[in-house]
């Protein structure tokens, strides 16, 4: 036997991994290699991958203190030892050249000047001039003039301590995630059609589905490893059908064995059919209907979500009232719906009838199991909500839901926008485990949970992440934290709202970021923070599923997690800085007190000693603060949840399980709520039970079609629609950090079809001009790309800083849940150079 | 960074009856060995180099290899 190299027992145990994964025999020979591992000597450690929403285990190795490999975990259940490509990334995330290392501050000849340069400087000198800021402006304006802006990827209690820092102790609810931009309004379609939020399914009906439709989504490049298990599925079933609805052609149409380009907005006339379709044919599954279902018919004509004074705004009727409804029966739902015929619906949204009728005879046919997929198109839309409620429609009007393979699955982006975002309820309006602020008895529920006197948290939802921004602008809010997000890039309308806010001379804004993004650069103060590994940490995936890890690197230079930034900034605030003297005056044992010791050190949060730590890996914020503080946050914030539907299991297990979905009830995770025999919470003999609506009814709304807030006309005759492309994630902070990732697609492209381009004497690379009524970018032309559109739309990737799409984009935001619509608005193209 | 050498392997996911085309594509490409394919159109691929840009391309251009429904990446080591 020739002599083995290092390099060899590697290959050798890349090679046994992937064939594990994918179920595949290795002989002998290969298989003895592996398990001589020392040779590499590596320590390995799972951790949730922190890309996007699926939530795939990774195994990472560490050694002399860094990460120097990864692989898919063969243990979880949903990755299956898989990883996508954007996995090979997450070893270099961290260790990008121009890592931010110590807090900078913009001064002037040694002093603070928002028009100065950035300085280094200390933490303590970061949070004095944080902490002067902040009670100014508190002393000035009250709770509402401060805001923070967080993400889902703040991890489980990075999340829970921010919102209760601003809600508890600042009392504001001027706290929001960019989830907001990502699945508001999915939120705002499972709380109105099912009264609790996220999916009842999981991703086992992959395995068990008969068709999948994919709304807006392109799985392909976005969710790479579900991907792979459709198929998965399609291949090793060969009566499995695909079909993929888009408004432009990408990737995930090379599976599709029906493909469906529409018009936009036509989403909304499609579903309809459906329903009629459904109806019409006798395929209304009476016995569900009549047991588990309510109907209303939801308020129309709601706006556009945008300023008051705008046009579109003073022209709607019910735009105070987007979420309102009434009763009404099965048969006028039925009334309502009739108008959308297949003749209509093909008109409208320019799918042939054929394919149209191929869908509608799947979702209608009671023995074909149904999976829907929507991320992004169908919840950064003006009726975006709508569209949620109607996709649940077909499903309820069938009964097709909450058994295996039959499951309306809206799909998250982000990896903890489930967990933190949603779960933890950073929303403005909302509290944890699906509590809202504007709830007298939530409010109570809250404030007994956190030992603080009634009346703490402030009845009035806070601004969301858009209104954030015209407040910043107004000079309304003054003081503002950015953590985790690159929002500047990611908020739309750039130019006319964001910016101008960030530079407002009254407002001091502060940027926790791991890299020098084009948010930090419209910073005032940016603290160095620590992401990934370098910090002990919990996601929730879309599937419900709540993961952990452990700390298993040290962050670089000065580095400290949002969590320590949040915890330690509340050391800088006596109690009498921040509540008034009417709620003092009736509570005054809290007098004395800091906002620390209310809020964190309030014999909860810190009621589990350093001991409790694992002695195998470092935490530094336990460390530091002289508690276990993730577990002592955690057990607090479950506290909500438990007996209430969202039962999470104690903190110590999810460290040694590759995830659980909750509810976690007896030890025992869900697979499939509201159906009886798979979710505990379930009355006996109810079969079907939707507990989060007090009858325990899910309810199917009448809703029309109603246009775009902008489409194209004479002047602008092109729709724009933006979104991603597969080398890139997100806006790219992370992923552009890595040399070579970068340079793969070097320059964003203005996708066009290449009929429209001839027409205007373009070519394939020609630059252009994209401009709308707002903004205009330079960009070149793509007519051969993988993202195919049809004539009259164009399509625009958002992840490139040097070509910021968002100066193009329109506010127009969803009026129920306040999410933007990226996928719809009118330009012009002009050539550059002719 | 020049002494770092790069170790990974990926799993495709490819259509069953695009084997033959997808195995001569992935030939083409220097730095991939196939250790495993399996005709039910699963296929290991293995890449080793010390230049990143060209992992990353090769990444890209697996991915994109008409017939190839998913890449997806199992094992990657620096050493």
């Amino acid at each position: 036997m020739t002599k083995l190299t290092r390099r060899d027992v590697i290959k050798a145990q890349a090679v046994a991994a992937a064939a594990a994964a994918a179920g595949l025999p290795l002989s002998a020979e290969a298989q003895n290699l592996v398990t001589d591992s020392s040779i590499t000597d590596l320590k390995w450690s799972k951790a949730a991958c922190r890309f996007c929403g699926t939530g795939c285990s990774i195994m990472v190795a560490t050694k002399a203190g860094r990460v120097v490999a990864t692989h898919g975990d063969a243990e979880a259940e949903v990755n299956r030892g898989l990883n996508c490509v954007k996995g090979y990334f997450l070893s270099k995330i961290m260790y990008g050249k121009d890592r931010l290392t110590q807090p900078l501050l913009r001064k002037t000849d040694g002093v603070y000047d928002k028009e100065g340069d950035f300085t280094p400087v200390s933490w303590g000198e970061a949070f004095d001039i944080m902490a002067e800021k902040w009670k100014a402006t508190l002393k000035e304006k009250g709770p509402t003039g401060i805001g923070m802006f967080g993400s889902g990827q703040w991890t489980v209690w990075e999340g829970y301590a921010a919102s209760k820092l601003m809600k508890a102790g600042f009392r504001s609810n001027n706290i929001d995630p960019n989830a907001r931009h990502c699945m508001a309004s999915a939120v705002g379609g499972f709380m109105r059609t099912f009264g609790i939020d996220e999916p009842m399914g999981c991703y086992d009906d992959f395995e068990n589905a008969d068709a999948f439709f994919l709304w807006g989504s392109n799985m392909a490049e976005m969710h790479p490893i579900l991907w792979t298990r459709i198929a998965d599925r399609k291949f090793s079933n060969p009566h499995v059908k695909v079909g993929v609805l888009s408004t432009y052609k990408h990737r995930s149409f090379d599976l599709a064995d029906i493909p469906m380009i529409f018009t936009p907005q036509t989403d909304l006339v499609m579903l309809n059919f459906i329903a009629n379709y459904i109806i019409e044919n006798g395929a209304v599954n009476q016995d569900f209907v009549s047991k588990h279902v309510n109907f209303r018919r939801g308020n129309q004509d709601i706006g556009y979500g945008l300023r008051p004074e705008h046009p579109l705004e003073q022209a709607a009727e019910n735009n105070d009232k987007a979420g309102g409804s009434t009763e009404m029966t099965f048969e006028e739902f039925a009334e309502f719906v009739k108008p959308y015929t297949l003749q209509y619906a093909s008109e409208m949204s320019g799918v042939p009838e054929n394919r149209l009728l191929e869908m509608a005879k799947m979702y209608a046919d009671p023995d074909v199991k149904i999976m829907s997929l929507w991320t992004m198109g169908a919840n950064q839309h003006t009726r975006g909500v709508w569209v949620n409620n109607m996709l649940y429609n077909v499903h309820l009007l069938t009964g097709k839901i909450s058994t295996p393979g039959n499951s309306p699955f809206s799909l998250t982006g982000q990896p903890s926008a489930c967990g933190t975002a949603r779960e933890v309820g950073t929303f403005s309006h909302r509290l944890p485990a699906d509590l809202v602020v504007a709830n007298p008895k939530h409010r109570a529920f809250a404030e007994k949970i956190w030992k603080l006197p009634d009346g703490t948290i402030p009845p009035k939802p806070g601004a969301h992440a858009v209104l954030q921004n015209r407040h910043l602008k107004d000079g309304k809010i003054n003081c503002y934290w950015v953590q985790v997000n690159n929002n500047m890039q990611a908020a739309p309308n750039m130019m006319e709202e964001t910016l101008p806010g960030y530079r407002n001379p009254d407002n001091f804004i502060v940027v926790s970021d791991a890299y020098p993004t084009v948010t930090c650069e419209a910073a005032d103060l940016i603290l160095p923070t620590a992401m990934w590994v370098e910090k002990e940490g919990a996601y929730g995936n879309a599937e419900r599923r709540t993961q952990f890890w452990h700390q298993l690197v040290d962050a670089p230079g000065e580095s400290k997690s949002d969590l320590w930034q949040l915890v330690e900034f509340s050391k800088r605030f006596n109690i009498e800085d921040v509540w008034d003297a009417e709620l003092l005056d009736a509570n005054p044992e809290y007098k004395g007190k800091t906002m620390y010791d209310v809020l964190y050190a309030n014999g909860q949060v810190d009621a589990y000693p350093l001991e409790q730590t694992s002695d195998e890996y470092e935490n530094q914020e336990a460390n530091d603060f002289g508690f276990y503080i993730q577990k002592g946050l955690f057990e607090e914030y479950a506290a909500f949840g438990r007996g209430h539907g969202h039962d999470l299991a104690d903190f110590d297990t999810y460290h040694n399980v590759r995830g659980l979905r909750w509810p976690v009830v007896d030890g025992k995770e869900t697979r499939w709520r509201f159906k009886e025999g798979s979710d505990p919470y379930v009355t006996p003999g109810a079969d079907y039970e939707f507990y989060g609506k007090p009858d325990g009814k899910a309810v199917i709304f009448a809703l029309p079609f109603e246009p775009a807030a902008e489409s194209p006309d004479e002047e602008y005759p092109f729709w724009l629609s933006t979104g991603r492309v597969l080398e890139h994630w997100h806006s790219g902070s992370m992923t552009q950090r890595v040399p070579e990732l970068h340079s793969a697609v070097p320059d964003a492209l203005c996708y066009m079809h290449p009929d429209d381009a001839k027409a205007k004497g373009l070519r394939r690379g020609s630059e252009v001009r994209v401009i709308s009524r707002r903004g205009e970018i330079n960009l070149r032309i793509e007519t051969r790309g993988r993202n195919k559109p049809p004539k009259g739309l164009v399509f625009v990737p958002w992840f490139d800083a040097a070509k910021l799409i968002n100066k193009v984009t329109l506010d127009a935001t969803d009026p129920i849940s306040k999410q933007t619509d990226y996928k719809k608005c009118a330009v012009k193209i002009v050539p550059l150079g002719a | 960074m020049t002494e770092v050498v790069h170790i990974s392997s990926l799993l495709l996911r490819a259509d069953p009856q695009k084997m033959e085309p997808i195995l001569a594509e992935i030939a083409k490409i220097g730095m991939a060995e196939v250790p495993i394919a399996d005709p039910s159109g699963k296929i290991i691929v293995t890449l080793e180099t010390e230049n990143q840009s060209e992992i990353v391309e090769a990444l890209t251009q697996l991915q994109l290899l008409d017939g190839v429904v998913s890449a997806s990446l199992v094992y990657h080591q620096t050493d």
